[in-house]
């Protein structure tokens, strides 16, 4: 007997949501209120616009940004988008290496998404089921220590998975991405290629399964499967075909990749994904699952020297990943003004200007934005991360930019740290802030303090991405927010070297 | 009846909830009439504990059943606590919900809509909420007094909907001084019926309570395709020049995204703007820089007057703007006019030429060849206009100054151009003459005088046709300076850039132009 499908796989089914892209003008001269709710709260999402509930008629936009690569015309016109949603608009730098716009009307759409189109940006399949975007080393074609230059493998794939004769409709969201350098730490993606030498030869051997969420999380394993650098699009393609097909539809607490690998076996998968990959001409060749990803992911973070002789990077800390409309432009023009035009994303939620000059140095590190976004920020600014928070998501328990910032701000304030330490800031157990990858993790809560119900945050510790990683465990069930700041002060100078100032 | 349980306040300080009361018979209390279930039990766990945040997600997604749940409420084993109530609401049919808003949980506004606010945009779409909801929630605030009408509104008027608009109407006209409305003209804007626009523009420029103008602009932005143009675009340009600046700000922002918006905002670069707006407004129209083809002097040198207006409406533009003489050899844009041109995706060439003679005929062209070329390599059009003496408007604005001058110092006034080639600039001359309404005198440059030989001079303004001092007017000057004549000689007119109206007329047009 066919299993009843979700109400969630009944929209899906139904239509396309990148059939709406045509109505868009006119949807949005109907009215958000007027759209169909499976269009509204789903179908809309594979243009990567965003209903956001706790914002009715402000919308949300995610990019598409492969390798977190942007053009300085490009920020520009995203900065144009935002700065047409005054106090309402922001973008938010993702765990993705990616951008997404807050603040936008449902008219914004068509004009945006023609104007991105000009300058060759997308949105297209970024949220819901769908791949999201490929993320890959954000130094890649800079960086001294590279092992490959990861940029025309994402962009390959990417192109391979948006083609016309690609999945549309996967039964969940579907994480790829691609490692280029000893640093590359990508286990928290469903499908992972992390540069590997098969009898010398270079390559990249095959991890699949990793993923967070409320119910379970788990680091991607090794599928013992080896490839050259021109397989990896048709692969992807073969492992999302498989995936469209045998994926769990009808639990989608149970439906992440990781599932489908337990259900079948690691062989049984193995095979199932060997054929289809068959079927487009593929052959994969078997690998013992060492690889040549050794240690945490470096900051990025300040000057640095390029591969390239007098060219160097500035990575800028941008305080939790958040941006206005103003500080998009003015990367922009720095970007222009002091190096090739291009910015880097990364997925500690930072911003690297590249490609600039040694002589053009001063003159960047005294521009009046960097005071905004330091390229020597805090030991713990510098490696903040979070998800969005209260502020636009129905989910989260605590407003979590805001509050990480302050808490860190604060703690910065009392400590000095020998070192970065990498805190993960998300608001529900949904962890989109991976919580459970950070030295130290914090989730939203509510907890009982002084008889009332308070915000507060659950602490996890340990999370470690380097040569043997392994998720935060659960240290705190819950600190109110008003004590976080002292209850971090004493985890620090325990756990991690700080000294009381 | 559900009620929410008083609290106990026990020795240590800790607040308790009495034990389960259960009712002897739950129907005839309007709880919902279910077949109860032995083994419906409610177990929440603690708050802040990842178990109850799955049982309420649970709850949430309609995975366990409902009844039990609100039984424990009912009977006061469990406190309505608002994370547990906002994961209840979304799932319970009309019925639970008649309940519901029976029981004295709904006696008071507060608790419910606190708890269903965060989720309530979404959930108001769905067919299933407004089935559940809509109905029994406009009975029940039609019956609750005003205050507690407020209270409710915030949940019912995300319902789209005919009557919630006249309830939202009604009550934003009966409280407009009172702050807790407020929030209601993001809803009404919401409602998108057209008769309410100009109640949220009004609230929106009438001075009033900051407060309230930023509510009703944010209602008129969520409606913004609704509203009637005629209404909408006078009140959002009065709103340009707001002391808010970000009443201003939004103003502008909403004026960008109209059809005829544009226009408004064009309008608006050449008032007096905060520069922070001029600003925004600068972003929002994208102007392309501008190409002014000019006489220009020996060696290419560009008089004062032009180059300060140029430099006056690049400021109001926020674009480049380019002065390029005829006289000199193909200038070198500056480093900001091709980003500029991108992100306008057009470069506009506007001849500042007041004749048709052979600049325009033959220089023109071969210019606005070369631009084509430069234009197409960089990717972005190349937008034409026609030589300024060609445009009507300018005609009008000539021939209205004269008009003027003429009457104000009783004199008649000949206009002077140097001499000109073939029939089409003899028939522009002619055309031109009957606009301005005087004639036209062809002149040369080294010797003005000369050509006015002919003329009866006394009394006479002389106007020489350019629009900033050439060797015409200057020359004409000194002969007259140097000549004998009777009392009353003939006055020179300062070239037509020095004319206050021509130069704010120019100056205007040019800002304004796409």
């Amino acid at each position: 007997m066919t299993p009843t499908l979700s109400r969630i796989e009944q929209a899906k089914a139904e239509r396309c949501g990148l059939d709406l892209a045509a109505e868009l003008p006119a949807l949005a001269a109907g009215g958000w209120e007027n759209l169909d709710e499976d269009d509204l709260t789903i179908r809309l999402k594979w243009l990567g616009i965003f209903f956001r509930p706790v914002t009715p008629g402000r919308f949300m936009v995610r990019l598409r940004l492969p390798n977190g690569v942007i053009q300085a015309d490009q920020l520009e016109v995203l900065a144009e988008a935002v700065d047409r949603c005054g106090s309402d608009g922001s973008a938010d730098i993702t765990t993705r290496q990616n951008l997404q716009l807050r603040g936008l009307l449902l008219e914004d759409m068509a004009p945006l998404l023609q104007a991105m189109e000009a300058v060759g940006l997308t949105s297209r399949q970024s949220g819901h089921d769908n791949p999201r975007n490929i993320t890959g080393n954000p130094l890649a074609g800079i960086d001294p220590e590279e092992i490959v230059d990861t940029r025309p493998l994402v962009a390959a794939i990417q192109t391979r998975l948006l083609a016309a004769d690609a999945p549309r409709n996967l039964p969940r969201k579907f994480n790829i991405a691609v490692g280029g350098a000893p640093d590359s730490f990508l286990l928290h993606n469903d499908l992972a290629y992390l540069p590997a030498l098969r009898d010398g030869q270079p390559g990249f051997t095959v991890m699949v399964g990793g993923f967070f969420s409320a119910q379970r999380n788990a680091l991607a394993i090794p599928l013992h499967l080896w490839l050259r650098a021109e397989q990896l699009p048709g692969f992807s393609l073969a492992v999302l075909r498989h995936f469209e097909r045998s994926g769990n539809r009808q639990a989608r607490n149970k439906s992440r990749l990781m599932y489908l690998v337990e259900a079948l076996g690691l062989d049984g998968y193995r095979d199932a994904v060997l054929a289809e990959f068959s079927t487009l001409g593929g052959e994969a060749f078997p690998h013992d699952g060492h690889h040549l990803v050794t240690r945490a992911p470096r900051s990025a973070l300040g000057v640095n020297a390029q591969s390239q002789r007098g060219l160097h990077w500035v990575g800028l800390g941008v305080p939790m990943g958040r941006l206005d409309a103003a500080g998009m432009a003015e990367l922009a023009q720095l970007a222009r003004r002091h190096g090739s035009g291009e910015l880097r994303l990364t997925e500690a939620q930072n911003v690297l200007i590249v490609d600039v000059p040694e002589a053009a140095l001063p003159a960047l590190l005294a521009e009046p934005l960097l005071q905004r976004f330091s390229p020597e920020p805090g030991a713990l600014m510098a490696e903040a991360v979070s998800c969005t928070g209260s502020r636009y998501c129905s989910f989260a328990l605590i407003p979590t930019k805001t509050t990480a910032q302050s808490v860190v701000e604060e703690l910065e304030r009392r400590l000095e740290l020998p070192h970065p330490v990498r805190t993960h800031w998300t608001g529900c157990p949904n962890a989109c802030g991976q919580p459970y990858m950070g030295e130290i993790g914090l989730m939203g809560a509510k907890a009982r303090h002084e008889g009332q119900m308070v915000e507060a945050a659950k602490v996890f510790v340990g999370g470690d991405m380097g040569s043997d990683p392994r998720l935060a465990e659960l240290h705190d069930k819950g600190v109110p927010l008003s004590q976080l700041a002292d209850a971090l002060e004493e985890l620090l100078v325990v756990r991690f070297g700080a000294r009381r100032r | 009846m559900i009620r929410p349980p008083a609290p106990v306040q026990p020795q240590d300080g800790v607040s308790h909830r009495r034990p389960a009361r259960v009712d002897a018979h739950p129907a005839a209390a309007g709880v919902p009439t279910q077949p109860r279930r032995s083994d419906l039990t409610v177990d929440l766990a603690e708050p802040g504990s990842e178990r109850r945040w799955q049982q309420l997600q649970q709850l949430r997604r309609g995975l366990v059943d409902a009844d039990a749940w609100l039984q424990a409420l009912a009977d006061g084993s469990l406190a309505p606590e608002p994370d547990l109530l906002a994961a209840l609401i979304p799932g319970l049919d009309r019925s639970r919900v008649e309940a519901l808003l029976a029981s004295e949980l709904a006696a008071e506004p507060g608790l419910l809509v606190k708890a269903a606010l965060p989720d309530w945009p979404a959930r108001a779409v769905q067919p299933a909420c407004r089935e559940a909801w809509l109905e029994p929630l406009l009975h029940h605030v039609a019956v609750a007094d005003s205050v507690h009408q407020l209270g409710w509104l915030p949940l019912l008027g995300l319902f789209r909907e005919a009557k919630v608009a006249r309830l939202l109407r009604e009550t934003v006209h009966r409280h407009l001084t009172a702050e807790a409305a407020w929030g209601l003209l993001p809803l009404l804007g919401l409602q998108r019926q057209p008769q309410d626009g100009a109640l949220l523009v009004r609230l929106a420029v009438e001075p009033g309570p900051l407060q309230r103008r930023h509510q009703a602009l944010e209602g008129l932005a969520l409606g913004l395709s609704a509203w009637p143009q005629a209404v909408l675009v006078p009140g959002l340009s009065a709103l340009v020049t707001d002391l808010d600046p970000a009443v201003a700000a939004k103003a502008v922002d909403l004026l960008a995204r109209l059809p005829v918006g544009a226009v408004a905002l064009r309008q608006g670069l050449t008032r007096a703007l905060d520069p922070e707006i001029l600003a925004r407004v600068q972003r929002r129209l994208r102007c392309s820089p501008l190409v002014l083809l000019v006489h220009g002097r020996h060696g290419g040198h560009i008089p004062d007057e032009l180059q300060q207006l140029a430099a006056d409406v690049a400021a109001r533009r926020g674009a480049p703007v380019l002065l390029q003489a005829l006289t000199a050899a193909q200038s070198t844009p500056d480093p900001e006019v091709w980003p500029a041109a991108r992100r306008a995706r057009a470069l506009t060439l506007v001849p500042l030429l007041l004749l048709p003679g052979g600049h325009v005929r033959s220089d023109l062209p071969r210019l606005a060849s070369q631009w084509q070329v430069a234009t197409r390599a960089q990717g972005v059009a190349l937008r034409r206009r026609p030589f300024l003496g060609a445009w009507p408007a300018w005609q009008a604005a000539l021939a209205q100054a004269l008009a003027r001058r003429q009457e104000l110092d009783q004199r008649r006034a000949l206009w002077l151009h140097h001499p000109l080639q073939g029939a089409l600039a003899r028939r522009f001359v002619g055309h031109l003459s009957a606009v301005l309404g005087c004639p036209a005198v062809s002149t040369p440059y080294e010797s003005p005088l000369r050509g006015l030989a002919d003329q009866p001079l006394e009394r006479t303004l002389l106007q020489p046709l350019t629009l900033a001092a050439n060797r015409l007017s200057e020359t004409l000057d000194l002969e007259l300076q140097s000549a004998t004549m009777a009392q009353d000689q003939p006055e020179v007119l300062p070239p037509l850039l020095g004319w206050t109206d021509l130069r704010r007329f120019l100056l205007t047009t040019l800002v304004q132009l796409p």
